[in-house]
C-alpha cells in the first residue's frame, strides 16, 4: 500500500483510531491546534485514506486489543504500518505497538515495536501507583526528539510500563522512585509515546505540532 | 528529578452554575461554568476537578443576570470546557452507574470522580476501572472531624455517615480499583484555616495510590502542609476563584520549601 509522501502536504490528514476504550475528543481538537485535519477511525477501510495514523489512549490493553481486532482495525493498523505510514501511539497506544503485556490476562500486542509491557509495583519502585502527574522527559542526546522533548515536563497517567527489547527503540526516559521509565519508543515510521500530549498544555502541543506537520519521523 | 506535586483548582457545579461552598452546606453562585477556564489556562494549572453538587431544587436557578438563556446541561458544559482545556479534566459528582461513568469520559473527562458509589455500588466502580484503566478513577472521601476524635465518612454529599474508620475505607478504595483518592474535609470546607492533615496523613500511610487533598485553603503555607502531610496533590476551589495569582502564589511557597512543582512556562 502506498502512503503519500508528508513533503508539501498543506494540511495533512492524522487517522485518530476510535476503539471505545477512550476519549479521542481531545484528540481531536489537539490535531486541530496543529493545523492538521482529524479523521475518526472506526472501520479498515478508512486507513487509506491518512497521512498519519494517531493510537490513542485510556483505557485497559485487553479492552482495546478486544475492540480494535472486532472491528478489523487491528490487521489494518499493522498493514499501514509496515508500509510505511507513520503512526504514533500514545500512552496505551505506545503499550499496544508491544509484543505483549500483563495487564488482565496476558495479551498480545501489535507486536510493531518488540518489548513487553509490564505493571508498575509501588513497594518495588518505591513510588505511588499510578505514576500521575508531571514528570520531566529525558530525550536521547543524538535523537531527533531531543530538541523537543528533552527537559520538557509532560503528563503520565499510567500504571504499566513498556520496556523495549532493544536498547536502541528506547529514546526517552522519566523516571519515578527507583524506575527508569521508557516514555519514548521508535522503529522506523512507528513512534509511541508514554505521556499525553494531548493533555500536556504548551510543550504537549509542540511536540504534536512537529509530529503533524510531518517531522520526527525519519 | 522525580514527579511533580500538583495543584489542582475545583471548580464546583450546581444547576449548572459555578458556586462555592462553606461546611458542604452554604452555597453561593458565583460565576458561569466558563468563567475561571480561560483564567487557569492562562495561569497554565497543572490539572482541572469539576465537581457537580447535588441540587434538592426540581426546577433550574439561574443567575438573574443568565436568567434569559436556555440552560447549559451538565454534558453540554463538560464538552465545552473540554474543548478549552489543555490539561487533564476530572469531572464527577452524583455519578451513579458504569454507563454515567462512559458518558463522561465520551464527552470529554479524562478522568471521572466517584464517591457515594464506591460505598454505594462498588462494582459499578470496579467495571469503570477495569474498562478505561485505574488511572481515569478517582474515588472521593468526604471527612467530617469532631473534635480530638477519629474522624467520619460521609456520603450523599455530606448527609449520610458511614461506620468505617478511615484508613480501611481507604483500602477498600483501593481495592476496589480507583487508582487516585481525593480526600476533602467536610469541616474545613470554605474555612480557609488549613488542610485536616490528620486524615490527610490516615489516607496517604494507608493505600499505595496518589492522594489529593481537598478542604480548607487559605494561605500558601497550608498547601505545603498538606503535601508534608502526604498528599501527591493539592486541590482548592475558594482558594482559586477569590485569590489573585493563586497559582503563582502556592507553587512560589512550595518551591520555596524545596517541593517539586512545575513551573508554567
Amino acid at each position: 500500500m502506498q502512503h503519500r509522501s508528508l513533503l508539501g502536504t498543506a494540511k495533512p490528514t492524522v487517522g485518530i483510531v476510535a476503539y471505545g476504550v477512550g476519549n479521542i475528543a481531545s484528540l481531536a481538537y489537539a490535531v486541530d491546534r496543529a493545523g492538521a485535519k482529524p479523521v475518526i477511525l472506526t472501520a479498515s477501510d478508512q486507513l487509506a485514506k491518512v497521512d498519519q495514523i494517531l493510537l490513542p489512549g485510556v483505557g485497559a490493553f485487553g479492552w482495546a486489543v478486544r475492540e480494535l481486532r472486532e472491528t478489523g482495525l487491528w490487521n489494518a493498523i499493522t498493514e499501514a504500518a509496515e508500509s510505511g505510514v507513520p503512526l504514533l501511539g500514545i500512552c496505551l497506544g505506545m503499550q499496544l505497538l508491544a509484543t505483549s503485556s500483563d495487564e488482565g490476562e496476558a495479551h498480545q500486542g501489535l507486536g510493531l515495536i518488540p518489548g513487553c509491557v509490564t505493571e508498575l509495583k509501588s513497594q518495588v519502585i518505591q513510588a505511588r501507583v499510578p505514576h500521575m502527574g508531571w514528570n520531566q522527559v529525558e530525550a536521547d542526546e543524538d535523537e531527533r526528539f531531543f530538541d523537543v522533548l528533552d527537559g520538557t515536563d509532560m503528563y503520565f497517567a499510567h500504571s504499566y510500563v513498556f520496556h523495549t527489547a532493544t536498547d536502541d527503540a528506547t529514546q526517552g526516559w522519566t523516571r519515578h522512585g527507583t524506575a527508569r521509565i521508557p516514555v519514548v519508543v521508535r522503529r522506523k515510521n512507528v513512534m509511541g509515546v508514554q505521556f499525553h500530549p494531548e493533555k500536556s498544555q504548551s510543550s504537549g502541543a509542540k511536540f504534536l505540532n512537529r509530529v503533524f506537520k510531518g517531522e520526527l519521523w525519519y | 528529578m522525580v514527579l511533580r506535586i500538583r495543584v489542582i483548582p475545583v471548580l464546583l457545579l450546581k444547576s449548572g452554575n459555578l458556586i462555592r461552598s462553606e461546611a458542604f452546606r452554604i452555597h453561593q453562585a458565583v460565576g458561569d461554568p466558563f468563567h475561571d477556564v480561560a483564567r487557569y489556562a492562562e495561569w497554565d494549572v497543572d490539572e482541572l476537578i469539576y465537581l457537580r453538587i447535588r441540587s434538592t431544587e426540581e426546577r433550574y436557578n439561574a443567575r438573574p443576570d443568565v436568567k434569559n438563556r436556555r440552560p447549559m446541561s451538565d454534558l453540554e458544559i463538560l464538552n465545552e470546557v473540554a474543548r478549552r482545556t489543555l490539561v487533564p479534566l476530572t469531572w464527577g459528582g452524583g455519578l451513579r452507574r458504569f454507563d454515567d461513568a462512559a458518558q463522561t469520559i465520551y464527552n470529554g473527562a479524562d478522568k471521572v470522580y466517584f464517591n457515594t458509589l464506591c460505598h454505594l455500588s462498588p462494582e459499578e466502580v470496579t467495571k469503570t476501572s477495569n474498562h478505561y484503566g485505574r488511572q481515569a478513577v478517582v474515588g472521593g472521601i468526604d471527612v467530617m472531624r469532631e473534635g480530638e476524635g477519629p474522624p467520619r465518612i460521609w456520603t450523599h454529599s455530606g448527609t449520610k455517615p458511614l461506620s468505617y474508620n478511615l484508613a480501611d475505607y481507604s483500602r477498600l478504595l483501593q481495592q476496589i480499583g480507583v487508582g487516585e483518592i481525593l480526600v476533602q474535609s467536610i469541616t474545613n470546607d470554605g474555612n480557609a484555616q488549613g488542610f485536616d492533615l490528620r486524615s490527610i496523613e490516615t489516607v496517604a500511610a494507608s493505600v499505595d495510590v496518589p492522594v489529593i487533598a481537598l478542604g480548607g485553603a487559605g494561605r500558601p503555607s497550608h498547601f505545603v502542609a498538606a503535601i508534608n502531610a502526604g498528599a501527591s496533590a493539592v486541590a482548592a476551589a475558594n482558594y482559586f476563584h477569590f485569590v489573585e495569582d493563586a497559582n503563582s502564589k502556592i507553587k512560589t511557597e512550595m518551591a520555596c520549601h524545596g517541593i517539586d512543582v512545575r513551573r508554567p512556562n
